[in-house]
């Protein structure tokens, strides 16, 4: 009998920089595997600091679709930003783990 | 404003070469303005623990670029600009290179200051790019920043 494979999405790439890049093992990009058709962002956060506990000392926001992913309630939507706890996440959307940043 | 080719190219860039600042200030020209501020950011050779033999920089290139369009369009709102120019480098830089530069041009010296001013500190509040400093010793160390929130400059508009 074949096991069959209960992944619905495919898996979702996320970027890492700097810091939290060199903190995660140096990967400049990482797959998360999810068994369900629905990932929010909250969900992509939950995976990212199981799989790198090291992660929960840096302050990081993530990015989707180059946009900053703003920490605010599930049910406040008049910010034109992906929120936490509705924005759908696929494949095609491009996700960035972005730590303190120093330009300049 | 002048919108030829070359000028579009040119207006913001995140790049790998070296910033050639007297080309920047050639592009800045313009015969209808009389001001042109350019702010130049340089690698010094020390930070608060000590002598700094470079900096390394990163940056997210894509977003990046995107975020300097989005501080070139709310200039472009905010005042009349001539001509505008921001470009950051990346990379293995050493002391005395310069890492950022902005120029600015309007009619009068006032505006210029201020759009050259909103722009340096708007890149520094949300463009995700990072920097890992060189110390003599053999150290690097990704320097302390702040979260790239989307923080928009009232401060001028307050002021007017």
């Amino acid at each position: 009998m074949t096991r069959k494979k209960r992944s619905a999405i495919k898996p979702l790439k996320v970027k890492l920089f700097a810091l939290a890049r060199e903190a995660s093992g140096g990967k400049r990009e990482i797959e998360l595997e999810f068994e369900r058709k629905s990932v929010k962002i909250t969900d992509i956060k939950e995976r990212l600091l199981q799989v790198y506990p090291q992660l929960k000392r840096i302050p990081f926001v993530l990015a989707v679709n180059y946009k900053i992913v703003a920490e605010r309630q599930p049910n406040d939507n008049h910010v034109n930003t992906p929120n936490m706890y509705t924005t759908e996440i696929t494949a095609e959307d491009e996700i960035a783990l972005l730590p303190p940043i120093s330009g300049g | 404003m002048g919108v030829d080719g070359e000028y579009v190219r040119i207006m913001i860039d995140i790049t790998n070469h070296p910033i050639d600042i007297s080309k920047v200030m050639k592009e800045c020209r313009d015969e209808s303005a009389g001001a042109t501020v350019l702010f130049s950011g340089y690698i010094r050779d020390h930070n608060e623990k000590g002598r700094v033999i470079g900096i390394y920089y990163e940056a997210y290139v894509k977003m990046a670029k995107n975020i300097l369009m989005e501080i070139e369009n709310e200039v472009l709102k905010k005042w009349d600009v001539k001509k505008f120019i921001a470009i950051h480098r990346i990379g293995n830089l050493t002391v005395n290179e310069i890492s950022v530069v902005v120029g600015v041009t309007t009619e009068h010296r006032r505006e210029a200051f201020e759009a050259c001013k909103y722009t340096i500190d708007s890149i520094k509040d949300r463009t995700p790019i990072w920097k890992k400093e060189l110390s003599e010793s053999g150290s690097a160390t990704w320097k302390n920043g702040l979260l790239p929130f989307h923080i928009k400059r009232n401060h001028y508009n307050e002021n007017k």
